[in-house]
């Protein structure tokens, strides 16, 4: 929106970083498309149009979309109270509850995955809490299935949704509310017709981080989802081994990444609808 | 995939300067217990033979690590133990070196497991295990397995076609001589009869084992080593060796490999009866070689227990490397289909 | 305080605020009769804007009614109070059109659109910004922002405007045009408007009453001009307006200059220890002692500099050890009559203009 010109001193300031996005992020993106659309060092198209016309491309990407949408709404679903709470909570009580958003950071995604086995196998802590309450229950697994891959994954992304999303409803202003409330409005009118839209920038590039994590995760589907339901990181993984080239596992990532893009492009025209609502 | 790359890009220097020592060579395998045993029954007796060093690497991949040498020209490793499959399938596009078998010597080893480029290493193999404790009856073999009306058991199969397809081919207890070529359409068909059944499709040796000691599955296909090492360790798990599914790893020189000379002198080494009679003391894995059952070096008592000894080979299937190169990649889509 | 027979629109009565051990408000009393002006004043941290918190609902005493209407509110949430806030950085909602803004409080309360259209096309021209509905908030300049805020309160229909320090992020120019701008819109709406300011000239220009604020208390409230002219301590003359304060004392009921001069004070003074509140521009340089009128204060000191402002002449004066400002006119017979710098200076002191207020 703003306008944003460059000077010369300004690209001394921003030239590395530049260069180093350049470097690790736009090179070897540039390598996969010339992976996937030349063949022996001509332009080709078969490839792509191989992988985009396959059963298997598609029904992996179904799989995705199918838990990359569900993780994306309970995460936020669950994350956005809490961030909510949190934004609103007493400086020593948001540090408290940052910290415990925090704390699963740091052991790493393996350590809490398999935390997640012990969790819900079967006689796993799940059961033997249910236990206390029906004693006689038969035993049951809540593992190898999606919504185990679901809330593993939410459970792995939820920092990564509030935290964003935390820093943007910090810097509304409190007076908003209070303004909203002394012209009449109950503190729940309050919250849809002034917190909630100003949120929706965070929410949005909460939503956006979320998405692009979990569009690659891998261990988690395997791990807790029991193996059903292949996601594309699976194939794109199984077919690097499969085929003679990089070809069609570039195929794909190029593919995955278009339709990343397009899922922002919607994301972000949905929130723009959302927010103009009220202008 | 990116990461992968770049941090390969990144580390190549390094690794060249690392290996230009003349009298050393680099061996590529899968790390942990698994390359422990190696070391100490193959790598080390080798390098006090030859007088050379022999300084590990892991793969992370398998054949892409190759691949990604090979095409890019620069070739870390000079011998590397990876699946036979992969073996066939690297050969087709030219990966390896040629084996020179005037060096390598290759009676005692199954000639299904003898390339051009490629040789057996190592056998290992995926058996039908239960959980001692299950309620359910205990299936002997694979034709009880697929029979979901007497064993209506949870059940867990491997997300890998080739094993699991070469189990499907034995439903009908088809014996394991006549289990190749396999019918796929008939295998894939009792797969997905069976499919209801199937809590999960496990991933690795760890996830196979877990969930059949944990009581997530009542029986399910397992690698024998791990499987192994829980009974051993006491815990509530038994197997059969009935009807398992033989799989090799081999060794091959990456083509461009910069001490290939001496690397042929050590893989003959490595599969030459005398140090393939080591192993056993040191894994579950059993010898490629039989004669190493000859050596002396293991007793009859000893020697039964190895999956691969002369007796249960006879009682298991040699997952055919040749049959899946063949097949593999035409097979993906509908394997896919059937997991998912 | 309470008056019977005029009922006021509201009715603070003794109320306390505390945060944790810190008393904020002790003891605030304040009534405002219908359409009244009325501004709190004080320093920074005086608790003003606890008090208007208060009135709005945001902070709950703990001790003391609010009254508004003659009901009292202590329980009542904000949304209910019909307090329309004007507060110091706008709060305009920024993700809503001006016209939005301003129709925020009638949408609330489910008005037909034509008639928020209607009425937010009336407050719009009331606060002189016709052509600005379609802007967004970020599009305007602080003085606009501001009178957006005032009609978006206005908008709700309020039974009391409250406005903390909505002036105070604005130039001086414009806060003195925006001054003459509340005025104008409070005496066109008619409603009750309790305004907090820091800024003495802004509570005297604007309001009917003003009520100075210091450490959580009300010390003084009046007219502009009682508070002004009868400071009820050194803190209310001191922060309002400028003086010097001199000692001064009274026995037996007359009152005395430390020098023995004799002070003409009406009222009955108790005997003790007492300050002459003196004001710069009640001094006026006499040409010798025997020019006084009756009652009139000498005092004789020695001039230590002047300052030319343009239209007013400003001096300092050592007078008896302590300093004491002067100010007149500048016309040239005045100017010409300043004796040099060192010179001895005779300034007078009308007998209505004498001001005792306790000391300490
Ligand atoms: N939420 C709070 N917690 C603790 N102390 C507070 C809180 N709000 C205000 N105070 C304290 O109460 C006192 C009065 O604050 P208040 O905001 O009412 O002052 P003010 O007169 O409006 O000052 P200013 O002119 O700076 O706005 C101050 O000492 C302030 O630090
Ligand atoms: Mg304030």
């Amino acid at each position: 929106m703003g306008n944003f010109t460059l000077a010369k001193q300004d690209f001394l300031l921003f030239g590395p970083a530049i260069l180093l996005l350049a470097v690790l992020c736009y090179w070897p993106l540039a390598w996969v498309a010339l992976q996937a659309l030349t063949v022996k060092g001509e332009l080709s198209f078969t490839t792509i149009a191989t992988v985009a016309t396959g059963q298997i491309f598609w029904v992996s990407t179904l799989n995705t979309i199918y838990l990359t949408t569900s993780v994306v709404l309970i995460t936020a679903l669950v994350g956005y109270p809490l961030a909510y709470l949190v934004s609103q909570a007493s400086p020593l009580w948001s540090y408290t509850l940052k910290f415990l958003i925090l704390f699963p950071f740091w052991t790493s995604t393996l350590v809490r995955t398999y935390a997640w086995v012990v969790i819900l196998q079967r006689d796993g802590l799940l059961v033997n809490a249910m236990r206390m309450v029906v004693p006689d229950m038969t035993p049951v697994s809540f593992l190898n299935t999606r919504a185990a891959s679901t809330i593993g994954m939410v459970h792995i992304m939820l920092p990564f949704f509030v935290f964003p999303l935390l820093a943007s409803m910090e810097s509304i202003k409190r007076d908003y509310l209070r303004a909203a409330e002394s012209l009449g409005a109950k503190p729940i009118i309050a919250f849809w017709t002034v917190f909630f839209p100003l949120s929706l920038p965070g929410l949005l590039s909460s939503v956006i981080m979320v998405l692009m994590l979990s569009i690659g995760f891998y261990i988690i589907p395997i791990v807790l989802g029991g193996g059903k339901g292949a996601v594309i990181s699976m194939v794109i993984e199984k077919s690097l081994s499969l085929y003679p080239d990089w070809a069609v596992a570039s195929s794909m990532g190029l593919l995955l990444l278009l339709m990343s893009a397009v899922a922002l492009t919607i994301l972000n025209a949905l929130a723009n609808k959302a927010q103009s609502i009220w202008r | 995939m990116l990461k992968k790359m770049m941090f390969v890009a990144a580390l190549s220097p390094l690794a060249m300067t690392a290996v230009a020592h003349a009298d050393s060579i680099t061996v590529a395998a899968w790390g942990g217990s698994y390359q422990d045993a190696l070391r100490a029954s193959f790598f080390e007796p080798t390098a006090k033979e030859l007088g050379i060093t022999i300084a590990e690497d892991n793969l992370s991949t398998g054949l892409a690590d190759i691949r990604l040498q090979v095409q890019g020209k620069s070739v870390r490793w000079d011998l590397v133990d990876i699946s036979a499959e992969e073996c066939v399938a690297g050969e087709k596009e030219g990966l390896f070196e040629p084996l020179d078998y005037n060096i390598v010597k290759s009676d005692g080893i199954d000639k299904r497991l003898v390339g051009k480029s490629w040789i057996g290493f190592v056998y290992y193999s995926v058996v039908l295990a239960h959980n001692t404790n299950s309620k359910e009856a205990t299936p002997k073999n694979w034709k009880d397995f697929f029979d979901t009306k007497g064993f209506p058991g949870r059940r867990s199969l491997g997300n890998f076609p080739s094993e699991t397809l070469t189990i499907a081919a034995m439903a009908d207890g088809t014996h394991v001589d006549k289990v190749y070529p396999i019918d796929l359409d008939k295998a894939f068909a009792k797969l997905e009869e069976l499919k209801p059944n199937i809590t999960a499709w496990w991933s690795s040796g760890t996830q196979a084992t877990n969930l059949i000691m944990d009581n997530e599955v009542d029986y399910g296909s397992s690698w024998n080593g791990r499987i192994a090492t829980l009974k051993a360790s006491g815990a509530p798990v038994d197997w059969v060796v009935e009807g398992g599914v033989l799989n090799a790893d081999c060794l091959v020189i990456p083509k461009g490999a910069k001490n290939k000379d001496l690397a042929m002198k050590a893989l003959a080494r490595f599969v030459s009866p005398d140090l393939q009679a080591n192993l056993p003391k040191h894994a579950a894995n059993g010898p490629v070689n039989v004669k190493a059952f000859e050596t002396g070096k293991l007793t009859r008592e000893e020697a039964a227990k190895v999956i691969s000894s002369p007796e249960n080979l006879k009682k298991q299937v040699l997952l055919d490397p040749q049959f899946w190169g063949d097949n593999i990649v035409g097979i993906q889509a509908r394997w896919q289909n059937l997991v998912q | 305080m309470k008056q019977k027979h005029d009922p006021s629109v509201l009715d603070i009565d003794r109320i306390s605020v505390t945060y944790g051990s810190l008393d904020v408000l002790k003891d605030v009393s304040l009534a405002a009769k219908p359409g009244e002006f009325i501004s709190l004043l004080g320093p920074s941290g005086s608790g003003k804007t606890t008090v208007l918190m208060s009135i709005a609902g945001f902070t709950k005493p703990s001790t003391g009614t609010i009254a508004v209407d003659g009901v009292a509110v202590n329980g009542m949430p904000p949304h209910r109070r019909r307090m329309g806030m004007v507060f110091q950085s706008y709060a305009l909602f920024p993700h809503m059109s001006v016209a939005r803004n301003i129709g925020y409080p009638m949408r609330i309360r489910r008005e037909a659109a034509q008639t928020i259209d209607r009425k937010v096309a009336e407050l719009l021209k009331l606060v002189h910004l016709d052509k600005y509905g379609d802007r967004m908030p970020a599009q305007l300049s602080g003085g606009q922002q501001q009178r957006v805020a005032i009609a978006r309160a206005l908008a709700s229909d309020p039974t009391i405007l409250l406005m903390d320090e909505p002036l105070s992020a604005l130039d001086k120019k414009l806060r003195e045009e925006m001054l003459i701008e509340i005025r104008r819109i409070h005496d066109e709406f008619g409603v009750t408007t309790i305004y907090v300011t820091h800024d003495q000239r802004e509570a005297l220009t604007i309001s009917d009453r003003v009520a100075v604020m210091s450490g959580g208390r009300i010390v003084q409230i009046g007219s502009p001009q009682e508070i002004y002219d009868r400071p009820n301590g050194r803190f209310v003359a001191d922060f309002i307006g400028e003086a010097a304060f001199l000692p001064a004392q009274v026995r037996n009921s007359a009152a005395f200059m430390e020098n023995g001069t004799s002070l003409d004070v009406r009222g009955g003074l108790q005997d003790g220890q007492y300050l002459m509140v003196v004001r710069p521009e009640r001094l006026s340089v006499v040409a010798d002692r025997t020019d006084l009128s009756p009652g009139a204060v000498l005092l004789a000191g020695r001039l230590q500099r002047v300052f030319f402002q343009g239209e007013t002449v400003f001096g300092t004066v050592l007078f008896e050890g302590q300093e004491v400002l002067f100010r007149c006119l500048n016309q040239s017979k005045v100017v010409a009559a300043l004796p040099p710098v060192d010179g001895e200076i005779l300034l007078a002191l009308q007998a209505a203009d004498i001001t005792l207020v306790p000391k300490g």
